[in-house]
């Protein structure tokens, strides 16, 4: 992946983040990779470490873009409707940036059900 | 309480042998008790520390005052049982399986993982009002939408409380739940009591 392509991503991914947190519901987001798999994946790649605030997973692969999510909810709300919403939320925003016009699959995992 | 039978056999991806994420559960403890300041980003950003922190922290204030009453009494046996709730609690935030969350859209994959199931269930189970959460797990395969699936775990219960109807609210607490968080086909809850604690000193 081309240094500029790597930078829009991880403007995307600063984006998403910021957008998944402001999700009614969302109490965290937290890096879908660990940091040890983050850094073994940055040294065999050649590529620049990223962002602390980009921690929304975009993986290009054979035409195919998958974003991945992970996040904490509140149990105040419903999880199944918060994660939904999440979800729906990404997608549109991911479309309405405008940068991926490839076919592309968006991840949610909830990770933790907090009392906040 | 009784000892942790088959908690090796629960899967280990981010809790490497005592620690959580880089962390005992001593330390997230600790992390707790002073109001999680000043701000460690290391742990706030770890959902392994961040589960264990919502058991710990709701485990306290569940038992807080009882375990010191039982302290007093039988020091040795309080340990055991601190010793083996905390291993419970660790040893279930292991990311575990994908549980699927469903939606028309195909683009869409949505997932709770199975250790924040574990982890609601848990906190349903302690304030359903009368037991604490020991051990949980989920029987069956919950990667399969409409499956049927089976909770097991133990606890203790409130001194003087009566075993069966306590128990049924807890089931209830649970299943409801389950049914308001999660699309899981909830099939048998089957609750062991291994403990009994303190009736008094309860907190407010």
């Amino acid at each position: 992946m081309s240094e500029r392509a790597e930078r829009a991503d991880e403007h995307l991914s600063i984006q998403l983040t910021e957008i998944i947190r402001s999700v009614p519901g969302v109490t965290g987001v937290f890096r879908s990779t660990s940091l040890v798999e983050a850094a073994a994946d940055v040294v065999a790649a050649g590529l620049s470490l990223r962002s602390p605030g980009a921690l929304v997973d975009i993986d290009r692969a054979e035409g195919f873009v998958t974003v991945r999510a992970h996040i904490a909810t509140s149990v105040q709300d419903t999880t199944a409707d918060v994660v939904r919403r999440v979800g729906e939320t990404v997608k549109a925003a991911v479309e309405a940036g405008g940068t991926i016009r490839t076919p592309m699959a968006v991840n949610v995992a909830v990770r933790v059900i907090e009392d906040r | 309480m009784n000892s942790n039978d088959h908690l090796d056999d629960v899967p280990d991806a981010k809790v490497h042998g005592e620690l959580i994420d880089g962390r005992t559960i001593e330390e997230l403890a600790d992390y707790v008790a002073a109001g999680r300041t000043p701000a460690d980003p290391a742990i706030d950003s770890s959902p392994a520390s961040r589960q264990a922190m919502a058991n710990l922290a709701r485990l306290t204030e569940l038992t807080a005052a009882g375990l010191v009453r039982q302290a007093r009494e039988e020091p040795s046996r309080d340990e055991a049982w601190i010793s083996a709730l905390l291993s419970s609690i660790r040893l279930e935030l292991d990311e575990g399986r994908d549980i699927p969350i469903s939606h028309p859209d195909p683009v869409l994959r949505l997932t709770l993982s199975e250790s924040a199931v574990r982890g609601l269930i848990r906190r349903l189970g302690d304030t359903a009002g009368g037991i604490v959460v020991g051990r949980c797990s989920l029987d069956g395969d919950v990667s399969d939408p409409g499956a049927l699936i089976r909770i097991e775990m133990t606890c203790a219960i409130r001194f003087g409380l009566p075993i069966e109807p306590t128990l049924e609210v807890v089931r209830e607490h649970i299943r409801s739940g389950l049914a308001r968080h999660t699309e899981l086909a909830v099939g048998a809850i089957d609750i062991t009591v291994d403990d009994v604690y303190p009736a008094k000193e309860e907190p407010r």
